[in-house]
């Protein structure tokens, strides 16, 4: 590990890890603050007993959470969905920056001419994504931990720390599938092919609820292994979903660094 | 200046080689960067590594460094396989790209602070001492720099820790004249503390003012190894010269010159080797005009190495 590339790669980013942070914040109030109104009206549970059930399940990602609890309104309204694709859209981006980036930008052949072997180079800046995702997480479940006091929604604290250990498991994960795609293609390609992914998972997940078929693919899914609804109302660890997240996490950081490993840095 | 690190495969007494580059090849799926390429570089020497625009300059260079992989051959720099022992490669390596990227948000210091600490047990000795010389103002981020500021950074970057071996890719691109005065001077500096320098280049002027013996690469072949004093013999100018009074043609059947146009006051003149007899017979008449271009490197190879790689 290079403690160098670690504390440059955080301090780099530190502005857009509070953009982020601030935004995902200021969701997260919104949809706390909005709850109270929305689980006292009934004309609210009248509207939503009308929702076709695709949609409904496209919303909370498969299964079928209560949308009247504050767990399950939480999650179909913010951490099902929403907040992955904001926090994934920022992982992605992370990943793809650590080799694919300085490869598109040219910096990588300044770099690499250091003594900094390359696995070095891969793990320290992964350790360092890691360690902005995992503030991220961290700072979601506390403003959530804040917001439901202050508003009164119940939302207990092992349940948010039980949904943010398997958020954090599949982010991590998220990172190390698309720093993979940045090893073998060029970072446009590489956070496309992300993006797809991603959402292609979500949707596997979603349409498994209304198609027999496609439920037999189901498992193929990430979605299927992160399921915050469950996670906010038991307050259990799904530590089966957790260790798929960081064992599959752990086989693309291999395969990452084989593709690295030899990998021609191409001249800009 | 430090005693040589080379590791004890290199006979101390005799002049050792720091780049042995034994039939290396490389090829970019089924196009070429270079091919059975051989050369060795000897210890306290600056080698010139000349070629046209892709003859396999930067792939060499590239190779030596880790960047890409050889697909045939071997090399080493400093008794060290390039492949397998890359990272003891580069400790003692001071390289200049021929892409000029840096990190557009960081400021001179912080560049060359950030790249210092690759190397805890090199420290920047000569940082301070060179950016005098090159006089470059480092609070400025390098998104706002001229390519010739930002070619004094890299060259900074390259040189700062006192390196053993230098790797110089095009290193003088956008450099005025005046700083690369300073450049060559700070390199004939390297080179009399027993420092090694491979400079890779297009220019056959730059490399002429530095380098002892001169890799000739071409197609991605090395064509020859010269004397720089050979090269010189093989140099192509083009004149053009407009005289004020009459001059015969004959006048110019000199070796190695050959009259293109002509008319009483104005001649083109194509001159290999030697200009100097040619400006003797222009001294002798009254010269209203002249140009005198280089030719480039792709007419000298044509010229004189084209039947090689053939």
């Amino acid at each position: 590990m290079n403690l160098n590339l670690i504390y440059r790669d955080i301090k780099d980013r530190r502005v857009s890890m509070f953009m982020m942070s601030m935004s995902v914040l200021l969701y997260a109030l919104v949809i706390i603050a909005i709850y109270p109104v929305f689980a006292g009206n009934a004309a609210f549970a009248q509207i939503f007993k009308q929702y076709p059930k695709a949609l409904l399940s496209l919303l909370a990602g498969g299964g079928n959470a209560d949308f009247f609890s504050p767990a399950g309104f939480l999650s179909i309204e913010f951490l099902s969905l929403w907040w992955p694709i904001i926090v994934g859209a920022y992982v992605m981006t992370l990943a793809t920056a650590i080799v694919a980036k300085e490869i598109n930008d040219g910096t990588m052949d300044v770099l690499l001419s250091q003594p900094l072997e390359r696995w070095k180079l891969m793990t320290s800046r992964l350790t360092a994504d890691i360690t902005l995702i995992f503030a991220l997480d961290a700072v979601t479940m506390v403003g959530i931990w804040l917001f439901a006091r202050a508003y009164a929604v119940e939302i207990s604290t092992k349940g948010l720390f039980a949904t943010g250990i398997l958020a954090l498991s599949m982010f991590i994960f998220l990172e190390c599938l698309s720093l993979f795609f940045g090893m073998i293609m060029d970072r446009s390609k590489a956070l496309i092919t992300s993006i797809t992914v991603f959402i292609g998972s979500h949707f596997l997940n979603a349409l498994s609820d209304l198609n027999k078929t496609v439920a037999k693919l189901r498992w193929m899914s990430f979605f299927k292994y992160y399921k915050p609804a469950a996670a906010l109302t038991t307050g259990e660890v799904p530590w089966k979903d957790v260790a798929l997240f960081l064992a599959l996490a752990a086989a693309f950081a291999i395969a990452a660094y084989i593709a690295f490993r030899r990998k021609d840095i191409p001249a800009t | 200046m430090q005693p040589p690190t080379f590791r004890s495969a290199f006979t101390i007494g005799v002049v050792m080689a720091v780049i042995k580059i034994e039939k290396l090849t490389k090829y970019y799926g089924a196009s070429r960067g270079i091919e059975d390429l051989s050369l060795e570089v000897k210890q306290g020497e600056i080698f010139g590594y000349l070629g046209p625009n892709g003859a396999g300059k930067t792939t060499t260079i590239r190779c030596l460094l880790g960047l890409i992989f050889p697909t045939g051959g071997k090399a080493t720099v400093m008794g060290h396989d390039i492949v397998h022992e890359s990272f003891k490669v580069r400790q003692n390596i001071g390289y200049i790209p021929g892409d000029l990227n840096l990190y557009p948000k960081m400021t001179g210091e912080e560049l060359l602070e950030y790249f210092s600490r690759f190397r805890p047990d090199k420290p920047a000795v000569l940082k301070d001492d060179l950016v005098t010389r090159f006089d470059l103002d480092l609070t400025r981020k390098t998104k706002e720099l001229s390519r010739g500021n930002k070619q004094k950074l890299i060259i900074i970057l390259a040189l700062m820790h006192d390196p053993d071996l230098l790797i110089l890719d095009e290193p003088t691109l956008g450099l005025d004249p005046l700083m690369q005065k300073e450049f060559y001077k700070v390199l004939r500096e390297f080179q009399a503390r027993g420092k090694t320098v491979f400079l890779s280049s297009h220019i056959l002027p730059d490399v002429e003012k530095t380098c002892e013996r001169v890799g000739i690469v071409k197609e991605g072949k090395l064509v020859a190894i010269e004397d720089v004093k050979a090269v010189e013999t093989k140099k192509i100018r083009h004149i053009e010269v407009t005289f004020l009074d009459t001059v015969k043609k004959e006048e110019f059947d000199i070796d190695g010159v050959s009259v293109i146009q002509a008319n009483d006051h104005e001649f083109k003149l194509k001159v290999k080797g030697k200009i100097d007899p040619v400006i003797k017979v222009m001294a002798k008449h009254q010269v209203a005009d002249t140009i005198i271009e280089h030719a480039s490197l792709e007419e000298i190879f044509l010229e004189f190495y084209g039947e090689v790689t053939r």
